[in-house]
């Protein structure tokens, strides 16, 4: 059974300032395990709580399921993985995706290319007239979207297009990283240190 | 001041390969099936990009950040933002999270119990 690390024992506080004057922290819970895992020589991991060695193994042994999840592989299919960031993901939670039955969302966000961001549909909304549908609410998100951005950001923002398929909506778009992008990233962190 | 955690060598044995690799090849054929969301960062075109390098040297001249920086290295061995390659996160049903970094240096320690120098 291990313990949590703020269950410290009555004598770790006397260690921990031991410690201190020795010029070390020990975590709270000296017994206390920190499990993470090489999967491979240069790829380092550890879970949201590294005290639950179950749950490290539980991401660790899943012996790639998740590539047999319909709805993550098409999703997976147009994210692009080598791109400055990328999102899958199948469980939603957003009441209008919900509404429409998305079955994914797949985003990319590059340095080069843009951005896209594909929400998935299953077959049962691939009707006619669905395009121009799309194309139209898309347009009206991205109008009011933009109004509710704060004017810096809103500067950043390129061109950005809605395109439909029979299947999926993709929002594509170009995000100008400039100084003053830097530097408005670098206020907002400012005011939370 | 060195932060000394017990940490356990790879938890799950045949997860454990030798050679390097990318993280999502590597990370791919391990998720389970109630994964419900990864996210991927290339924190390699991330550190090329002007407003990334604007952004790291205004926030490494502050003394906080610039001590911790230096703390892991000391403890590593290795400039922990330099060896920084990928990043990927996956996100489970319960909303946990395992998070995989890629270096390219090894990250994994010599000996079972990495300890304070």
């Amino acid at each position: 059974m291990h313990r949590r690390p703020d269950e410290a024992d009555a004598g770790e506080g006397a260690r921990r300032q031991e410690d201190r004057q020795r010029g070390r922290v020990l975590v709270k819970g000296e017994k206390e395990k920190i499990y993470v895992a090489w999967p491979s020589k240069n790829v380092f991991m550890i879970s949201s709580d590294p005290t639950d060695k179950a749950l490290t193994q539980s991401f660790l042994k899943g012996k790639g399921k998740l590539l047999k999840d319909a709805n993550f592989k098409a999703g997976l299919a147009l994210a692009k993985t080598s791109g400055l960031v990328w999102v899958v993901g199948t469980k939603i939670d957003d009441d209008e995706l919900k509404a429409a039955k998305a079955k994914f969302v797949a985003g990319t966000v590059d340095s080069d290319n843009g951005t896209d961001v594909t929400v998935g549909r299953p077959p049962a909304l691939r009707r006619r007239g669905h395009r121009q549908e799309v194309r139209r609410e898309g347009r009206a998100g991205v109008r009011q979207g933009l109004k509710d951005l704060p004017a810096a950001l809103g500067t950043m923002l390129g061109n950005i297009k809605i395109a439909a398929s029979d299947k999926d909506v993709v929002v594509s778009g170009s995000v100008k990283l400039d100084k003053a992008a830097a530097k408005l990233l670098g206020d907002l962190v400012k005011q939370d240190m | 001041m060195v932060a000394t955690t017990a940490i356990s060598p790879a938890v799950a044995k045949d997860a454990t390969v030798t050679k390097a690799t990318d993280a999502w090849s590597t990370v791919s054929g391990l998720l389970p099936g109630n994964v419900v969301a990864v996210v991927g960062i290339s924190a390699t075109k991330l550190k090329s990009l002007q407003i990334f390098q604007d952004f790291y040297k205004s926030v490494s001249a502050d003394q906080n950040v610039s001590m911790v920086l230096g703390m892991v290295q000391g403890a590593c061995g290795f400039d922990p933002v330099a060896a920084l390659e990928n990043v990927v996160v996956a996100v489970d049903d319960k909303d946990h999270a395992g998070i995989f970094v890629q270096a390219t240096a090894s990250t994994r320690p010599r000996s079972r119990r990495a300890s304070a120098p």
